[in-house]
């Protein structure tokens, strides 16, 4: 295996492991919007593919 | 989430639950990366609970009256869906005990410590829960004392190393 490629590879893994740990890093309220981003992307796949259908959370229900 | 974190405060203050702890992934959302999941788990302890016949119910009845829909094994509380778990193992138990107040804008909320969130997710042992407690060691520190004192209380070391050859 070509060394320099492992490398890359290496060097590619830290920097998405570093991401990940910059959004753990974020407070709670910002994590919690982007839950719910992620929400409705896995709703929206989930009833396009598979006519599942997922609640995800409302915004409404911070008031 | 601040009215349902709120409603999970009055049902304590209420006397409904002797005390609350918010478990599972959106409890891991508090240590680590967003994890998506629909809704929001809460270990409890209730009075009575020596009794052999424990019930929700009067949970369940005291949201009812207050707007909140059942839909299947959920309760709706503004908006999102809380499946109310009784503490049902003395891991769960330990966890509930020495849970830590955080807070979420505003609102004080209970959630579990990391180290028993990964605990139960070792002794759980489901796909997901190894997928998940891996993610988890990558991003973020353990306290590794306490983390060992809660495995070897609930006979979890030989399981701990087993997960550690297979997933890191």
């Amino acid at each position: 295996m070509n060394p320099r490629l492992q490398e890359l590879a290496e060097a590619s893994f830290q920097q998405k492991k570093e991401r990940r740990r910059e959004l753990a890093a974020l407070p709670i309220e910002e994590k919690v919007e982007i839950l719910r981003l992620l929400q409705k992307m896995t709703a929206d796949i989930a009833w396009e593919m598979r006519g599942v259908k997922l609640n995800p959370w409302p915004v409404a229900s911070d008031r | 989430m601040e009215k349902t974190f709120t409603t999970l405060n009055q049902l304590e203050a209420a006397g409904l639950v002797t005390r609350y702890a918010i478990g599972g992934a959106f409890a891991l959302s508090f240590y680590t990366e967003p994890i998506v999941t629909f809704d929001v788990d809460v270990f409890v302890f209730v009075p009575n609970a020596d009794s052999p016949l424990v019930s929700l119910a009067p949970i369940y009845d005291y949201l009812r009256d207050r707007g909140c829909p059942e839909q299947r094994e959920h309760v709706v509380i503004a908006g999102t869906p809380v499946q109310f778990i009784a503490a049902f193992n003395p891991l769960v138990e330990e966890g509930v005990r020495e849970a830590l107040d955080k807070m979420f804008k505003a609102v004080r909320v209970r959630v579990l410590r990391l180290e028993h969130l990964a605990a139960i997710m070792l002794k759980t042992g489901r796909a997901k829960d190894n997928a998940r407690l891996a993610q988890v060691i990558e991003v973020t520190k353990l306290d590794e004392l306490f983390f060992r004192g809660i495995l070897e209380r609930h006979a979890l070391t030989a399981a701990w190393t087993k997960f550690q050859e297979r997933f890191l």
